[in-house]
């Protein structure tokens, strides 16, 4: 306690190097907490329901398609499957459902889902208010009822449990609310849509009227696995009838298969390389920050040899020595896991949000016990690491005292330590910012990447045509032909149409087609294409040119011929010498379809892949939804353009929602979340690794000068000047630095592999940013030598030499 | 012939916060070319602080300073540091080897300082290590060598680049009688070579191995003293050499 006591004293009688401690062990802990924090939340804590490592996810598979996407099943697909594999105890299938709430307030569009009734039991949760759903409501005439979530019970119903049993008002109709999930309930993230469920109903598919097909492939499932089958035996049983689908209906099954994976590993697979990834990073910013602190540490032990000296001498033994070294370092290092506790409970706040769409389960991040045990640990490692180097120091000290009776002064073995440990943070400075140069690099190659679309200046919102106005789908291109033009007349909009899929929002919607005239390719090498069902005012508004031919017009009804768009790669792929238009291909709905026009190539399935071989459809001729996304061409800021937009869809349909208006290239933003999350956060590990670096040369380089103040005046007394002194500083300075590069690229080279995946237009042995990271090293080095070497060359050499 | 270094009006003033400290107050003095002066008086009475303005550690606050003909009282920092190199070798109470060079490396730094090429440094480092009998000992670091000998290896870096004036600075204080006395033999086989040289001692008994000496008090010159030869300190015959 007493150690404790002195320790305390002697921190508050040095502010500034408590204040430096403390600052960097608080930066450093609270990094490392926050992401700990964070990669614990997503990938490490099991999901929140009953037995979470028996729950699978039904996924389909596509032959070619290395990047695992999420593939959606067919229900029959997957009902032989689940019947088939007896390796399931339930299972229930999911589809994406956006029905818009009406009578409750302005139309909302809702996050919904239309499940099997055994959907919660596979998950085996409870609800908080009500029922779950049961057998009955599976079949068609009984899917009238609904279970809320409770974000939406409370926003919109007041957290009233008396809604349970009430009706509410969907603009497809009424449901009967049965049940109200509790506040922990953590949605399965099965959609495209990671922003959680709000409106739960049954699907009800019968199949005796053919409502579904093996090729209409939107659902996913999941399942509870029966005990004693693991998921690989599971996958395997899946996999092998999917091959036996395959080959029982060639025509809707070739080159698809099915596969079930883990449902956690399924809904963190994009993220877990990213996570652990910067947990890599922000360990390496800890131990530079330990290296700082331990220089500063020796530099304070150095600094009281005498008082070593005489502590020896009056019999202390090594561990009396190390006691008020390590009392100082622990009382540095827990104050830091405590302040750094705080900065970490706020770096996660600001991470849930940036994140909330890039990494799922993020919002589940906070500082609870395990973390703030971690937070501790990090803390009192920190405390350790900083007290064994100088701890050596003081058993050297002790051992020249004892064993060779001289005095604890080692001004060379001290100076070679601090310099050995900058070489180390210079490394693991080059390590971080060549990791943080690659990703930037790959961000700054995604945003300047030319889509294809001119996306500055186009305003989208989601709209939806109601049940209640357009009874039938036939009837909807009547409200967006309204809708089109009305929004023409708005001041500032020179364009509006209508897509199905807005470009980069990441949904795909593939499809195969043949071309006329060409012999029939074999089974599983169809033409897959992406299919866009779009408006005529589309092209101009979204900013896609026709190259050759012309748009649709408004003639382009169920009454005329089909005719379609196809893009420039596609074009291209299939008639490089001649033109597209006026070619036939054959589309699914064994229609024949003209081509009339070619559209620009564009990235429509999102910036970092390549543009899609895309055919699109004109809306009056495939009236198959609801929904759609309008996008406006106007040069109007959103202040000005969203009320106009709301009232022109109130004015054709006041139960019609407009859902999330906002500009195209914050859709393009969205779309690089993740991307550029991680650029963001790696940039601010390498930006705090280079200042600590920075200080930890220019701490060692002042110490160096401190103690070699005499040897300065001596070699200023022989004639040198001041530059000469500021040269030998800076370039003490220097070779560190140099050092410290050579180390730095080695170990780069060895780590960036694991970038390679995440890149986008740059390898991960990139020389540019390799050498520019370098630079900006040897920069930052000179810059932090600077100051010492002004120090030292304005040393004046007769106060020095006179003071001995 | 004019004096090789000569201090007409010589004041320095220290200013530290809100005091002023007159260190030095009026000094005139000249020193011959060849001549071995030491400079005496008691502490703070400005014997550092001359030993400094000599060596060009410090500018005078009035006063002129010519050495060797030049004034250089109101010379900047980096021509203060040229001239220094060239005109002044310096020779410290404690040694001020540099710990990480060995024993050729600090005898050769003076000359690094004027860019004289490494073959010519280390040749002329060679030599003046021979004149004070270390050359046996060029590539020891300071570390392994006793304190006698570590004086004379500085002895030998303040004669290497050949200076108008050696300033020794109590070269004795740190070494016992017996080395003590063979640097101060030393300091006398070089000013019998032709070297001049000035130290500051407050040793009265190092103090006549000098052929004057000039007493300091109160930053003022009060007395000079020159010593007849039977008077002067006869005994500076070898060295010893640590074994």
């Amino acid at each position: 306690m007493n150690d404790f006591r002195i320790a305390l004293r002697g921190l508050l009688r040095a502010p500034g190097f408590t204040l430096a401690a403390l600052a960097t062990l608080t930066l450093a802990v609270g990094a490392a907490t926050a992401v700990f924090s964070i990669a614990r939340a997503v990938l490490l804590e099991p999901l929140p329901y009953r037995d979470p490592e028996r729950i699978v996810r039904f996924l389909g598979s596509k032959v070619g398609d290395t990047e695992g996407r999420h593939h959606p099943v067919s229900y029959p697909d997957y009902l032989d499957a689940v019947a088939q594999s007896n390796a399931f105890e339930r299972a229930a299938a999911y589809d994406e459902w956006s029905p818009s709430l009406v009578g409750a307030g302005e139309p909302e569009v809702l996050v919904g889902a239309a499940v099997e009734s055994g959907f919660f039991d596979v998950l085996g949760i409870r609800p908080l208010h009500g029922r779950l759903f049961q057998r009955h409501e599976d079949t068609p005439g009984n899917d009238t009822t609904a279970i809320l979530s409770y974000s939406l019970w409370r926003r919109k119903f007041g957290a009233d449990p008396s809604i349970v049993g009430q009706p509410i008002r969907l603009d497809a109709g009424t449901l009967t609310v049965i049940g109200v999930l509790g506040p922990d309930f953590e949605h399965p993230y099965l959609g495209d849509n990671t922003a959680p469920v709000e409106i739960w109903t049954t699907l009800a598919i019968d199949l005796a009227t053919n409502q579904v097909t093996r090729s209409g492939r939107s659902f996913t499932a999941i399942a509870r696995l029966r005990p004693g089958v693991t998921a690989e035996q599971a996958a395997a049983r899946v996999a092998a009838i999917g091959k036996r689908l395959e080959k029982t209906y060639p025509d809707s099954n070739s080159g698809r298969g099915m596969r079930v994976v883990p449902l956690h590993a399924r809904i963190t697979e994009t993220v877990r390389q990213p996570i652990w990834l910067l947990f890599a990073a922000v360990l390496l910013l800890l131990a530079m920050a330990c290296v700082n602190v331990a220089n500063l540490m020796l530099a304070r032990v150095s600094s009281r040899n005498a008082e070593l000296a005489v502590r020896s001498a009056l019999g202390a033994r090594p561990w009396n020595l190390f006691l008020p070294l390590l009392a100082e370092t622990l009382l540095l290092g827990l104050s830091g896991a405590v302040l750094g506790a705080f900065f970490a409970h706020a770096a996660i706040r600001w991470i849930s949000r940036a994140a909330a769409g890039a990494i799922p389960r993020v919002a589940g991040a906070s500082i609870d016990p395990a973390v703030a045990a971690f937070a501790l640990g990090a803390g009192l490692f920190a405390a350790l690491l900083v007290a064994a180097i100088p701890a050596m120091r003081q058993w050297r000290g002790w051992q020249a005292i004892h064993l060779r009776g001289r005095g604890a002064s080692e001004d060379g073995a001290a100076l070679g330590a601090h310099a050995s440990l900058v070489v180390v943070q210079v490394a693991l400075s080059m390590v971080l910012l060549a990791g943080a140069a690659l990703v930037a690099r790959s961000f700054w190659n995604l945003m300047s990447v030319d889509t294809g679309i001119d996306y500055r200046g186009a305003f989208v919102f989601g709209v939806r045509a109601p049940s209640s106005a357009y009874r039938t789908v036939e009837e909807v291109p009547r409200f967006y032909d309204e809708l089109e033009r009305r929004l023409l007349e708005v001041p500032g909009v020179t364009a509006a149409g209508a897509t199905t899929i807005l470009p980069f929002d990441g949904d795909f919607n593939g499809m195969r087609i043949a071309i006329e005239g060409r012999p029939a390719p074999p089974p599983g090498e169809e033409l897959q294409i992406e299919q866009r069902t779009v408006t005529p005012g589309y092209f101009e508004a979204v900013g896609i040119p026709i190259l050759a031919g012309r748009g649709f017009t408004s003639d382009d009804d169920r009454d005329a011929p089909r005719v379609v768009i196809v893009d420039e790669t596609f074009a291209r792929r299939h008639w490089p010498e001649g033109s597209a238009v006026g070619q036939r291909v054959m589309a699914m709905d064994d229609q024949s379809h003209l081509i009339v026009g070619v559209a620009r190539a564009a990235r429509i399935m999102g910036i970092d892949e390549p543009a899609a071989q895309t055919f699109y459809v004109p809306w009056k001729q495939s009236p198959r939804r609801r929904s759609a996304t309008m996008v406006v061409r106007t040069d109007a800021d959103a202040a000005a353009i969203v009320p106009a937009i709301r009232a022109v869809v109130s004015s054709i349909s006041p139960d019609a929602p407009v859902m999330n208006p906002r500009p195209l290239a914050d859709v393009v933003g969205a779309s690089l979340g993740a991307q550029k999350l991680r650029t963001t956060l790696l940039s601010l590990f390498g930006v705090s690794a280079l200042l600590l670096a920075a200080v930890g040369l220019a701490g060692v380089l002042a110490t160096n000068v401190a103690r070699r103040r005499r040897e300065i005046g001596v070699r200023m007394a022989l004639g040198a000047t001041e530059q000469e002194i500021a040269a030998f500083i800076v370039g003490r300075g220097m070779r560190m630095v140099a050092a410290g590069l050579v180390a730095g690229a080695l170990l780069s080279l060895l780590t960036n592999r694991v970038l390679q995946t995440m890149l986008f237009g740059i390898g991960a042995y990139d020389p540019v940013s390799l050498l520019g990271v370098a630079t900006l090293l040897a920069v930052t080095g000179l810059l932090a030598a600077s100051i010492p070497a002004w120090r030292a060359a304005t040393t004046d050499p007769a106060l020095v030499l006179g003071s001995e | 012939m004019p004096p090789l270094i000569h201090l007409q009006g010589l004041t320095k003033v220290f200013y530290t916060d809100e005091i002023e400290t007159h260190a030095l107050d009026g000094v005139h003095l000249d020193i011959e070319e060849g001549e071995y002066v030491s400079i005496a008086g008691p502490s703070g009475c400005g014997k550092s602080t001359l030993l400094s303005i000599l060596g060009l550690l410090h500018a005078p606050t009035t006063g002129d300073y010519t050495l060797n003909g030049t004034p250089v009282a109101r010379l900047s920092r980096l021509e203060r540091a040229r001239i220094r190199n060239r005109e002044v070798g310096f020779v410290f109470q404690s040694f001020n080897l540099i710990g990480d060079l060995t024993v050729s490396q600090n005898v050769e730094l003076p000359l690094a300082y004027r860019k004289v090429p490494p073959a010519e440094r280390r040749r002329r480092a060679e030599a003046a290590l021979e004149r004070v009998g270390m050359a046996h000992r060029m590539n020891h670091f300071p570390g392994q060598l006793s304190g006698g000998q570590q004086q004379r290896v500085a002895v030998a870096r303040a004669i290497v680049g050949e200076p108008s004036i050696v300033l020794a600075d109590e070269p004795t204080g740190n070494l016992d009688s017996r080395n003590g006395d063979a640097v101060m033999g030393l300091l006398r086989e070089l000013h019998r070579d032709g070297a001049t040289v000035c130290m500051v001692t407050h040793d009265p008994r190092y103090a006549r191995h000098a052929e004057r000496t000039v007493h300091l008090f109160d930053g003022r010159v009060v007395e000079e003293e020159r010593m007849r030869f039977d008077e002067r300190e006869p005994r500076e015959s070898g060295f010893e050499v640590a074994r």
